[in-house]
């Protein structure tokens, strides 16, 4: 009696297990592909990027940008360096993303973007900064790192005739951007320092050379023509998206890791599935006698398979729901946890930009199926044990002691 | 000839073949039942007499043979149409196992009528009144297991009269029973069929039991040796 009781809670949580595992690991993927989503939300729509090929020696200059800007549909090609280096104010110090471009059209690259504190740098300024948000007020520090009129030095180490060598210029803040949300590893806006292009390529002495265009369209309609016409100029010298394209890159690569996560999980059911076998197969063993009862009674075939399959049913559907709660509670810490996780290898490499917490999203078709997927595994495990009881002959099974 | 009998056996069979020797449990028996009878089968381990038991309950097929009740032949039926006459011709009654041990006792008895898809406050009702004709009135919500023996017996009795059957099988009723007990458990089937007139057939190694019944028949190796006609 009471191992029976015992082994139904073991069976349920089999399936609770699995599709708790399931729940959780959708919806971490969801979540995912929901941020990066937002992530290049910040990017305008007529946005195209045009950064050096991975596989070419092919430089961006200045002329690269004034041939893509005299294209057809182009408003304006901004080129812009960009590299990494440290901060440094009155004692503090963080890491930052250096971009030098021309200010005025950063609204174009980022429609959002809005200064709170001071202005913008001028096109020739060489000595403005502007901060992003979280450079200016560190989330994980009481004090501002610096304000307006403050200066900030802006170091980093190069290599100069085999010797290391490290480079400090000291600038003035002329401005603070509001929170962009975005201190992500794509586009850490808020994790970024500006200054003028000319600033820029002088601090890092970048022999004219460009770390990337970005081309605006005239309009959205117009960005894969344009990124179209690029391409056939360059062809792979230069890599070329649009915000679009980057967006469903990504997701594509999400989508395919996502498959693969899920029939991980699926296979933890798949397993709680062998162990529904093995329930009610013991279970029609032991109550062989009472099935031989039932059809002494007049219980038909039918009826039989009914109450087993039932019974395999019901696991089905409360391991699911179980799972579906349990699963939302273990995706929050595993997201947690795999936040904790990046935040430790985050270095210098991606400026301290990292994705710290991504929430896990839950979609009721998400929850649905897998409690579907819950009950048709536990119908399948429980189908051969319900047509055993099934066809028990009344004569032997009254018989069994 | 037979039709007139309520139940009428014509030459049954049943050979189990073990190995390849043939081992004829019931070897050509024939015998009837008239309505409202009261009957014993006793004999030696082995002699047929659950097997005989377990054709006229229509839960095993015979070799060769029939078995008439009411005037059809009950092995032309399949095996959906044997459940339906199962549950609402005949009443079980077993030596042990005979209830559900998770469920209430009410809803043991109601059982063959949930089956039969009868209404549940009529069932209940009627459950209710057969416990309460069996002494039981004040134990309806208990579980089996905390009933004795013989209360567990009497709800079984119960169950076997929920859908007013014609005959209900005894297999050793009252082999798990102390004698005083047993011989409750008789007198109450005696009364049963005094009251309703229902055919109660009992397969017993008892002879207490047996000389309680109207009509005894002996089996040996599969045939009748003797029918014994008890005086009342």
């Amino acid at each position: 009696m009471r191992e029976r009781k015992l082994r139904a809670i073991l069976t349920i949580a089999m399936v609770m297990i699995g599709a708790g595992l399931m729940t959780a690991l959708n919806g971490l993927t969801t979540g995912m592909y929901q941020y990066i989503g937002s992530q290049f939300g910040t990017l305008g729509a007529n946005v195209i990027m045009v950064l050096p090929g991975q596989e070419s020696a092919t430089r961006i200059t200045e002329q690269t940008a004034s041939v893509i800007s005299r294209l057809d549909g182009v408003k304006v090609a901004i080129p812009y360096v960009q590299q990494g280096a440290t901060a440094e104010s009155a004692g503090a110090s963080e890491t930052v993303l250096v971009t030098g471009s021309d200010q005025r059209y950063l609204r174009d690259v980022f429609p959002s973007l809005q200064v709170i504190e001071g202005t913008l740098v001028a096109s020739h300024d060489s000595i403005g900064i502007v901060l992003g948000h979280s450079i200016a007020y560190p989330p994980d520090k009481s004090k501002p790192f610096a304000r307006v009129g403050m200066v900030v030095t802006i170091s980093f180490t190069t290599v100069k005739e085999k010797e290391p060598e490290t480079v400090k210029r000291s600038f003035i803040v002329r401005g603070i951007l509001a929170e962009m949300g975005t201190s992500g590893m794509f586009l850490p806006i808020d994790r970024m320092v500006f200054l003028s292009l000319p600033a820029a390529t002088s601090l890092f002495d970048t022999a004219g050379n460009y770390s990337g265009v970005n081309v605006i369209a005239t309009g959205p309609e117009k960005a894969e023509q344009v990124a179209s016409a690029i391409r056939r100029l360059y062809g792979r010298s230069f890599e070329v998206y649009t915000s679009k394209t980057i967006i469903s890159l990504i997701q594509n690569i999400l989508g395919a890791f996502s498959v693969f996560i899920g029939s991980i999980a699926s296979v933890s059911l798949v397993v709680a599935s062998v162990g529904i076998f093995a329930g009610l197969y013991t279970s029609v063993m032991e109550r062989t006698k009472e099935i031989g009862l039932l059809k002494a009674v007049g219980f038909k075939k039918r009826g039989i398979l009914g109450v087993f399959l039932g019974e395999a049913i019901l696991i089905g559907l409360i391991g699911g729901l179980l799972g579906d709660a349990v699963g939302v509670g273990l995706g929050y810490g595993m997201a947690i946890a795999a936040g904790n996780i990046r935040g430790q290898f985050a270095n210098e490499m991606t400026t301290g930009a990292t994705i710290a917490y991504v929430p896990p999203a839950f979609t009721l078709e998400n929850f649905l199926f897998i409690l579907g997927f819950s009950v048709a595994v536990s119908m399948l495990a429980g189908a051969y044990p319900a047509w055993r009881a099934s066809r028990l002959d009344p004569v032997v099974a009254l018989r069994k002691e | 000839m037979g039709s007139q009998s309520l139940i009428c056996v014509e030459k049954l069979r049943k050979i189990y073949r073990i190995g390849s020797v043939d081992f004829p449990a019931l070897d050509d028996i024939s015998l009837e039942v008239e309505a409202g009878e009261f009957i014993s089968i006793v004999g030696p381990s082995g002699s047929g007499k659950s097997t005989l038991l377990n054709m006229l309950g229509a839960l095993d097929r015979p070799t060769s043979g029939h078995v008439f009740i009411e005037g059809s032949d009950l092995f032309r039926k399949n095996e959906n149409q044997l459940a339906d006459f199962r549950n609402r011709k005949l009443g079980f009654i077993f030596q042990a196992h005979n209830l559900l041990m998770r469920t209430s006792v009410l809803a043991n008895v109601a059982l063959p009528a949930v089956i039969a898809g009868e209404r549940r406050a009529k069932r209940i009702k009627r459950a209710r009144g057969l416990l309460e004709s069996v002494g039981l009135g004040d134990k309806m919500t208990r579980k089996p297991t905390e009933l004795s023996g013989g209360e567990q017996q009497r709800v079984a009795v119960a169950r076997a009269l929920m859908n007013e059957p014609l005959i209900v099988l005894g297999d050793e009723p009252t082999g798990n029973l102390d004698s005083k007990t047993g011989a409750e458990i008789v007198a109450l089937l005696r009364n049963i069929n005094r009251d309703r007139g229902t055919v109660f057939i009992l397969v017993t190694h008892n002879p207490e039991v047996a000389n309680e019944t109207q009509r005894v028949i002996h089996l040996r190796d599969g045939r009748v040796s003797l029918v014994e006609r008890i005086p009342s």
